[in-house]
């Protein structure tokens, strides 16, 4: 492959001495004369009308300005993820609420003067409630017909299939259809910087919020519908992001901050703390899935049928759409010729579930992925064999009509991690018999890059060069920690043949920057980076052309590189970049200028494969790592350390969710772990050493043929964790995740 | 946390109090009683209090007391002053010669931010049945120092524990030592913590086992064993003692006193681990612990 | 009350409370906001700062425990521009996403190489093991951390500050 200059280079992340210095703001830190503070109260009881909420105490306290409740805050709807205006939701939340439908539901909300007021304020505010039996248990929510909304449970149904699921079911006969089932949990983002937005009254009848979300131009809508606002008097900044993964793409409380602000005419700026962040954001939605596979006996699977019950909490918000996510992805990654997905969507009094990192893919590929490994053993297949022959192959259609898979290299990516991994020798280590029990596991998965083929997908940017040679991108989009900034000052430095340092970056400013439809759906390289790629290609032609008529010639005349320009009889005399630029100005009175509006036109898959040996200790049930391999079909690494570290990352998000993480409830809806001394995060010591390989083969239309990683990264994990466990002790766990307790049931039925 | 909500509006702030000795200290107590909260390293206090500082009206912060400080030897025992860290109890040359499972379980108390804070008499006195350096307490037979204004006296550590976050402290004395008596030659023992996670964990279920043979070094003399994370306090089996003394520590049949100790404890359901699980895991580290202080041998 | 403290070295004295934790003297009082609440329980490790000496978790020390008390905060390491080694790492290795860990990260790692100069990834690990990362799955962060007691150790140092 061709070597670049930037691209595929580990180029420092721009910005990243603020970060690394602690210097850098985020909204938490940020400080304005006159600023007020806020918190929310959030509802004791999982089910229940309010009877009587009383703030009197609360208003009385000292440095108390004011208390909301549903009685004093706008009562129109919202759907938290609704991002774009004339998109179909429903829209059955409110900022505040009369009734409560989950422990954590936002009841009320106070501003005081300082921060320290806060909790004594929230601490005197009676509330009453006519307490209600709740529906805890998904299943529940589906026998009992009974909506928290006045409307059906469950409250949306899916389906979607190819070829003839019942007619081949029919055929094959009874030992070659295997069926499994899994349980997934409710988990928490967990990102280190917790819900927080700020919002400031600016003239003439404008409202500042600063943010730290994915979807900035979506904060500005939400705020504009909730506070019946036009979208110009709405100025949204996005804020430094303290770890996303989806949490905070859904918008719930900017309406709010703002609403206050303008009601009380000073800065406001709401706090979430831990407990508030685990039950009062967006958590993974649970689910519960049943899969059936029918494989022929020289192990190609001929039929699949797959059943998903999606716990969607309290409220609606992309319930729905999560499911339709995880359809389309099992269509994806083996030809199944034959292949039905059915869902069902369910609410419960638990928290709301919603976007996180993967967004249903890690779910469904957890419960595919295991069953995979299940047809394989009980053919007495390898597990990577078997999947080596029903995977997909490069440029295969999607049988439901989606997107073509574009250079779809699973195939590469699972012989290369297998090799790198040492499987066939691992697999025929001896068995152990002891205390320590080693098993190993795989698990393959696609996912998207972008949303072409189900939304609109697009972005804009404008690119300057100013007179001295520097450039200015001024963009739409949002950096979450994941070095997209500096990925798209790659690319375009690649382009224009400068050193990336050279280009600033700018995010999201809904006053200033391009729209961007927001950070989510994996699209931040393969389409904004294609639009950096477009208009650096724009503006070199331009910068050539221009270049020509300071030099009176021709473009094709014209010569640029490393910062330099020169005439191509004429190498000895360069002209850096500021100089022509400069020029350019003053001989042809232009700017070196351009503006660009890139629509998705592909959406390929991203592909991976990740291999797990682990070590359990069955007097205890507790499982430790020997060794983790990552082979990931990324297009072309633009920058390989980043895309690393986004592959470690995924892989603690995905362990955690494999064998400790999960909100816990009692019958009555109260959860159990709202800290994080009770909700464990995979910690240093917990952690394997990851080892990665990338198969860049490009191939698809992204910038230099880059893929997405970032969600993809935590998708195969947590099956290739409970493929090792199940390898481990021969057991099969149905429940995630893995706790010790669970481990230690699971090894005393199959004793008895 | 709806036991820590006033029903009253607070007007005073809280109340902070330094002093400098015991004498001091114990005076206020005695004044103001029951209302003061006492603060050592605060990790306990803190987090119980999180968000909530408002609602104490008293503070009394040890960190000038003196006296409740270091780690010291004498011919017959060690004496470790309350305000002693779990970091201090880790390093400590002492600790690790004649107490090492002491050592042990401070060196794996949460985290080094919470070892460098956390001290001997804050968990102590907290009294968690998950407090990691109580069953060590029980097991070494520990004794504790406490003192009012108007006596110093010491308790043994069995009967100290009442239920999760209560001990016979009474609101107007001080823990102010610990104190643990040498232990006699051929004396062996373990420690075993299992958690959710290696680190940073509360104890699913923990076990400091003391055990005490004779002088040809295998008839048992006494063997403690003491469980933390299955009641309410941390669980002596005075049985197993009385089943074994007496027995040759290479013929005996560990699997059979796994089996007791999972037999005699009654553990609850919690966030962390069935009562199931902690009973077979019992009864494994138990095991795992006679093999351990057998090959110390 | 009124406490006297050294942050970074120098010698403040600041009108506080006995309601107030560390953390909030630091960032509301201090304007030094390099250190983050993630939990405010001790559990994340995202406000750690090093008193006396000795890595804390300042969300559960009270300002009047502070009192007269050494304190180094993530904006006193290094020296004005210059980073020191182990932040010069972190850059270099890709150590750092969102950033919201990395300030305690820096320190503890900080404490660590000062503890032990030649440390083994297991010694890191259970170093860090009070920091939590939702973002980088701690690889290179304790790549960085080894990188730096290389190049502490081998008086490569002189390039940037030292510890
Ligand atoms: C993240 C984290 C992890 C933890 N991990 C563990 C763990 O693994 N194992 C474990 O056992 N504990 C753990 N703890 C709990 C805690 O750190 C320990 O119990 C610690 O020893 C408490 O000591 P302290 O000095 O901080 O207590 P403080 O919080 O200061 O006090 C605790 C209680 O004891 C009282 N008290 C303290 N000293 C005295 C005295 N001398 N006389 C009378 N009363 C007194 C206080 O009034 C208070 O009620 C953890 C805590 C946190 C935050
Ligand atoms: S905020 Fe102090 S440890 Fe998390
Ligand atoms: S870099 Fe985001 S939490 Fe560590």
């Amino acid at each position: 492959m061709k070597d670049y200059k930037y691209v595929g280079k580990n180029i420092k992340f721009k910005d990243v001495e603020e970060r690394v210095t602690g210097r850098l703001k985020y909204a938490g830190d940020l400080n304005h004369s006159d600023m007020l503070y806020s918190r929310v109260l959030l509802s004791e009881v999982a089910r229940g009308r309010i009877k009587s909420i009383d703030s009197s105490k609360a208003e009385e306290l000292p440095g108390v300005v004011k208390v909301y409740t549903y009685e004093n805050t706008p009562q129109n709807t919202f759907n938290s993820y609704n991002w774009y205006r004339g998109q179909e939701v429903s829209k059955d939340e409110v900022l505040l609420t009369p009734y409560a439908r989950f422990v954590g539901d936002r009841v009320a909300a106070v501003v005081a003067r300082d921060k320290k007021t806060l909790q004594q304020a929230l601490d005197l505010i009676e509330v009453e409630y006519e307490e209600e039996e709740p529906i805890i248990d998904p299943r529940e929510g589906l026998a009992s017909d009974d909506s928290l909304h006045g409307e059906e449970n469950p409250f949306a149904k899916q389906e979607l299939s190819c070829g003839d699921v019942e007619g081949n079911f029919a055929e094959i006969p009874d030992e070659l259809i295997f069926e499994d089932e899994l349980e997934t949990p409710k988990i928490h983002h967990a990102t280190m910087e917790n819900h927080v937005c700020f919002a400031y009254p600016k003239e003439p009848d404008r409202i500042a919020i600063v943010s730290p979300c994915q979807l900035l131009f979506s904060v500005r809508m939400m705020v504009a519908n909730m506070l019946d606002l036009r979208f110009n008097q709405v100025h949204a900044i996005k804020a430094p992001v303290g770890g996303s993964f989806g949490a905070k793409q859904e918008i719930f409380l900017e309406p709010l901050c703002a609403f206050m602000a303008r009601d009380l005419d000073r800065p406001v700026k709401l706090e979430f703390k831990r407990r508030d962040s685990i039950l009062a954001t967006r958590t993974r939605s649970k689910i519960i899935g049943k899969v059936k596979t029918a494989v022929d006996k020289e192990g190609k699977i001929r039929a699949r049928d797959i059943d998903v019950l999606v716990d969607a909490g309290g409220y609606t918000s992309n319930g729905n759409i999560v499911s339709i996510a995880m359809a389309k992805k099992v269509f994806r990654l083996y030809r199944i010729e034959n292949q039905r997905y059915r869902g069902k969507s369910v609410h419960t009094n638990t928290p709301i579930g919603g976007a996180c990192r993967g967004y249903g893919s890690p779910q469904i590929h957890t419960l595919t992925e295991i069953n995979i490994d299940r047809v394989a053993k009980r053919l007495d297949m390898d597990p990577v064999d078997f999947r080596l022959k029903n995977l997909i192959q490069p440029y295969d259609k999607d049988p439901t009509g989606g997107p073509n898979l574009g250079n779809a290299q699973i195939i590469a990516a699972l012989k290369e991690g297998a090799e790198k991994f040492d499987w066939y020798n691992k697999r025929n280590r001896k068995e152990d018999k002891g205390r320590y029990r080693r098993g190993i596991g795989v698990a393959c998965c696609t996912h998207g890059n972008g949303y072409y083929g189900a939304y609109h997908d697009f972005t804009g940017m404008t690119l300057r060069m100013y007179a001295d040679g520097s450039l200015l991108l001024n963009t739409g989009l949002h950096e979450l920690g994941n070095a997209t900034l500096t990925a798209i000052a790659q690319i375009a430095g690649e382009v224009l043949e400068i050193d990336p340092g050279e280009i600033t970056v700018l995010e999201a400013d809904t006053d200033l920057s391009p729209y961007d439809i927001g950070a989510h759906a994996s699209r931040g390289t393969y389409v904004c980076g294609m639009c950096a790629f477009k208009i650096a290609e724009k503006l070199k032609e331009q910068f050539l052309r221009e270049s020509a008529k300071v030099l009176n010639t021709t473009a094709d005349q014209v010569e640029m590189e490393q910062g330099e320009v020169w005439l191509k009889d004429a190498p000895q005399k360069r002209l850096s970049y500021g100089e022509m630029a400069a020029r350019v100005q003053v001989e042809n009175q232009r700017e070196l200028f351009t503006t660009y509006s890139y629509q998705a036109q592909t959406n390929p898959g991203s592909y991976g494969a990740h291999f797990a040996e682990v070590e359990v200790d069955t007097f205890t049930g507790l499982v430790k790592f020997k060794d983790y391999v990552a082979a990931h079909d990324v297009g072309k690494a633009i920058n390989p350390s980043s895309v690393e570290g986004q592959i470690h990352g995924g892989v603690q998000m995905g362990i955690g969710m494999a064998l400790c993480e999960e909100i816990t409830f009692n019958d009555k809806g109260q959860p159990l772990n709202t800290n994080f001394s009770s909700y464990h995060l995979v910690n240093a010591p917990e952690m394997p050493k990851v080892r990665v390989s990338l198969i860049e083969e490009g191939g698809d239309e992204g910038p230099y043929g880059a893929k997405s990683i970032g969600e993809i990264a935590t998708v195969p994990v947590t099956a290739a964790v409970v493929n090792a466990v199940n390898d481990a002790l021969d057991i099969k766990l149905n429940v995630l995740p893995m706790t010790p307790a669970r481990i230690l049931e699971a090894l005393n039925e199959k004793e008895e | 946390m709806k036991g820590l909500k006033k029903e009253k509006q607070k007007q005073n702030k809280t109340k902070y109090f330094s002093p400098g000795n015991v004498k001091e200290a114990v005076e206020i107590l005695a004044e103001i009683g029951e209302e003061v909260e006492v603060l050592a390293g605060g990790t306990d206090l803190l987090v119980r209090y999180y968000e909530r500082l408002y609602d104490i009206d008293y503070l009394l912060d040890l960190r000038l007391l003196e006296g409740l400080e270091g780690i010291k030897l004498y011919d017959d025992r060690i004496e470790i002053g309350a305000r002693a860290t779990h970091s201090q109890l880790e390093k400590s040359e002492y600790i690790n010669k004649y107490f090492p499972i002491i050592g042990q379980a401070a060196a794996n108390v949460g985290s080094p931010q919470i070892r460098n804070r956390g001290t001997i008499g804050g968990n102590i006195v907290n009294a968690s049945p998950a407090g990691d350096l109580l069953p060590g307490m029980l097991a070494y037979e520990a004794k504790f120092k406490l003192v009012s204004a108007k006596e110093e006296i010491i308790v043994s550590a069995e009967d100290f524990f009442v239920e999760p976050g209560k001990t016979i402290l009474k609101p107007n004395q001080l823990l102010t030592k610990v104190i643990l008596p040498k232990p006699e030659e051929n004396t062996y023992s373990s420690w075993i913590k299992i958690g959710m996670r290696k680190t940073v964990a509360i104890t699913t279920i923990s076990l400091a086992l003391v055990l005490k043979l004779k002088r040809d070094n295998n008839t048992i003399k006494e063997l403690r064993t003491c469980l933390g994370s299955v009641a309410p306090t941390p669980l002596l089996i005075r049985e197993l003692n009385r089943e074994i003394k007496g027995e040759k520590i290479d013929q005996l049949d560990f699997n059979r006193l796994g089996e007791l100790v999972a037999d005699i404890i009654s553990p609850i359901d919690d966030v962390r681990a069935t009562k199931e699980y902690r009973k077979e895991v019992a009864r494994n580290i138990m095991i795992e612990s006679l093999e351990k202080v057998a090959k110390l041998r | 009350m009124k406490i006297k403290l050294t942050v970074n070295g120098e010698e403040r004295e600041v009108r506080t409370t006995s309601e107030t934790r560390l953390i909030d003297l630091l960032r509301a009082d201090l304007h030094l906001t390099g250190a983050k609440e993630g939990c405010g329980e001790g559990e994340c490790g995202a406000c750690s700062v090093i008193m006396n000496g000795e890595l804390v978790a300042s969300c559960l020390v009270l300002a009047p425990q502070a009192d007269g008390a050494d304190i180094i905060t993530i904006e006193g390491v290094g020296d004005g521009n210059k980073l020191d080694i182990i932040q010069q790492t972190f850059i270099e290795v890709g150590a750092v996403q969102c950033g919201y860990c990395t300030p305690g990260m820096v320190i503890a790692a900080r404490k660590l190489l000062e503890e032990n100069s030649r440390p083994t990834e297991e010694e890191i690990r259970h170093g860090l093991s009070g920091n939590l990362c939702r973002c980088t799955g701690y690889q290179k962060i304790i790549e960085a951390v080894e990188l730096a007691a290389d190049r502490l150790t081998d008086g490569r140092g002189s390039e940037g500050e030292g510890l």
